[in-house]
């Protein structure tokens, strides 16, 4: 050890013994961001086998009717709010409830659009607990698309976006079959949790999580899995503070993490998709240049919006704004309002072929204000669909349908040559 | 994800959050900075809970985010001008050479992101070259080849700073055996 290494190790000690000023880290908005990061990521994965599939798909189709795919536009859903459809859940709408849940709890945060949906049940004051582990009593409802799901063979385990392992069967769900999940708690400081899976119709599974850190009983699970609705009859809007106007009339909203407030379920993150069936949540196009929008009522502070990248203090439609562009990584731009009309607004662009900038889409937003009567559930309300600004013509559409199958030709080749 | 494991994420934040700083700090020398990078890091670490919880110490998996992420923020352009401005820490050592100290706590601050990374590592994580380098991404050889540059770029500037300010007596011994030590 040298004089000058000693020196260093002091002063690493002298600095760090000093007293620290107070955190300005917040657990739960890392517990927001990461599970938003975590749906996306998870939706990505996904993506890209489904991507090769519909690529093969797009071939054979080119091939019987080659001029198909130059004249082919994207179905239009029948409404703006269309029911959910076998495949796939509408991110517009909270179309799942708990029935009955123990006294004293209630659905607080959820998720909409793609292949699964869910609501949690929580309180948020014991996220920053300290070994509470009795006081941390949660349950988590999640439904999932037809064809999301896969009972393995001898029903030992469900696929869905990850392997359940099951320990038998439970009794009946409102006479569909069930199982209870296999969990000892490895790693766990609240050992082991509980978990039922079940089929609430043909295809469809559902699952139902418990990690209360108090033990539950089987029982209750089953009564809160028995009061469970999903699908139509338990239907309920999401409703939005913010509308984009003037955007593409191809856009619409992929996938929303939504809140529980004044018995309105409010979308506090979203994300846009030009796709007509989202492949979870349709998060895929973020990284092409689409947006995804947060909102927290009551205004907020754009500290964390600074860097890295170069920030930029601008005022739009009045309202004062921080945007930032930050140009490695692929690219992202983002803009920050720390108060508009009450509310904070972050949006978010990243990839390269972002065809609208982020003050441009903060331009034609309507900023609805933190009063629940003027929040809509529409929002996106197309107005402008123009070329000139580089909008996806039917042409393009057709180049890029042409790449995908170009892709999906060259990844064949290579499995056949790797085979 | 699981719910039981938010919790689990929560609390082991909650728990390590000081320390997590500590570290944040020695490689970003201001808190304002410290903090940006833990906020960042956590995010992560939630992201990869699944993975973090299973590993044989999710201190050394939190440590290889920070550290990491610290390197990648650095990279941009953005971060590089704001490292010409970088601040020392809010207080100055209260005792031993506090002129000494401050000295070299400007030397650090004028590193390469992945040299301070580095003598971090070493010298306040007490690592030793392979972990080092295990973190940072890279081979042990480049560990020690930024070791070995770092401190002989602190020494080169703690005697110019010993030389232009005469009578202070924060002489700085002059070691050659620096990369034998390594």
């Amino acid at each position: 050890m040298t004089p000058l290494e000693d020196q260093i190790r002091d002063l690493y000690r002298q600095v760090t013994d000093a007293e620290q000023p107070p955190a300005k880290v917040s657990i739960a908005e890392a517990l927001r961001q990461g599970r938003f990061l975590r749906r996306r990521r998870g939706f990505s994965a996904t993506a890209a086998p489904v991507a090769v599939a519909a690529a093969v798909a797009l071939i054979a189709l080119a091939l019987t009717l080659p001029a198909y795919v130059h004249r082919a536009a994207p179905v239009r859903p029948k409404t703006a709010n269309p029911a959910p459809a076998p495949g796939q859940f509408d991110p517009l709408t909270v179309n799942i409830s708990f029935g009955w849940l123990p006294p004293g709890e209630a659905a607080m945060t959820g998720g909409t659009g793609g292949l699964d949906s869910w609501l949690s049940v929580y309180q948020e004051h014991n996220l920053n607990l300290h070994g509470k582990a009795d006081a941390n009593t949660r349950w988590q409802l999640t439904q999932y698309a037809r064809g999301a799901c896969t009972l393995g063979a001898s029903h030992g385990h469900l696929f869905c976006d990850t392997e359940r392992q099951l320990s038998g069967h439970a009794p009946d769900i409102n006479g569909h079959p069930a199982f209870w999940e296999s969990n000892n708690g490895l790693g766990s400081p609240y050992g082991p949790h509980q978990a039922l899976v079940w089929t609430y119709a043909p295809g469809y599974w559902a699952e139902l999580t418990s990690t209360a850190g108090r033990w539950q009983s089987g029982q209750t699970l089953l009564r809160i899995a028995r009061g469970a609705m999903i699908g139509a009859g338990a239907t309920q809007p999401v409703k939005f503070v913010v509308q984009l106007t003037g955007v593409p009339s191809a856009w619409r909203i992929g996938s929303t993490f939504v809140v529980h407030t004044g018995g309105i379920w409010l979308a506090q993150n979203y994300t846009v998709t030009t796709r007509r069936k989202a492949l979870w949540g349709g998060s895929s196009d973020l990284g092409n240049g689409l947006p995804s929008v947060v909102t927290y009522v009551g205004g907020g502070s754009c500290n964390l919006f600074t860097r890295p990248g170069h920030p930029k203090q601008l005022r739009i439609n009045g309202y004062q704004v921080v945007a930032n562009t930050n140009t490695s990584g692929g690219g992202e731009a983002k803009l920050c309002a720390p108060d508009a009309n009450g509310l904070q607004v972050l949006e978010s662009l990243s990839g390269a072929h972002a065809r609208v900038s982020v003050t441009t889409l903060f331009q034609r937003m309507r900023v609805l204000g933190p009063k629940p009567s003027a929040w809509t559930t529409r929002p996106i309300a197309p107005l402008v669909v123009s070329s000139a600004v580089g909008f996806p013509s039917g042409a393009a559409i057709a180049v890029l349908a042409l790449v995908v199958i170009v892709l999906a030709v060259t990844v064949a080749l290579r499995r056949r040559a790797a085979s | 994800m699981p719910v039981e494991t938010d919790a689990e994420f929560a609390e082991y934040v909650g728990v390590r959050l000081p320390s997590l700083r500590r570290l944040a700090l020695l490689l970003c020398h201001d808190w304002h900075c410290a903090d940006d990078l833990v906020q960042a890091s956590i995010t992560k670490l939630y992201v990869h809970w699944h993975r973090a919880r299973k590993a044989a110490s999710v201190d050394a998996y939190v440590r290889t985010i920070i550290v990491r992420e610290f390197l990648h923020e650095r990279r941009s352009a953005w971060a590089r001008r704001v490292t010409l401005g970088s601040l020392l820490p809010d207080r100055p050592a209260a005792d031993l050479d506090a002129d000494g100290a401050i000295d070299l706590r400007a030397a650090i601050a004028t590193l390469p992101p992945r040299q301070r990374a580095v003598l971090v590592l070493r010298y306040y994580c007490d690592l030793d070259v392979e972990h080092s380098a295990e973190i940072l991404g890279c081979s042990p050889g480049t560990v020690k080849s930024q070791s070995a540059r770092a401190l002989a770029s602190l020494r080169r500037q703690l005697e110019a700073s010993a030389n232009t300010q005469s009578g202070r007596g924060a002489v700085i011994a002059v070691d050659n055996a620096v990369e034998e030590a390594i």
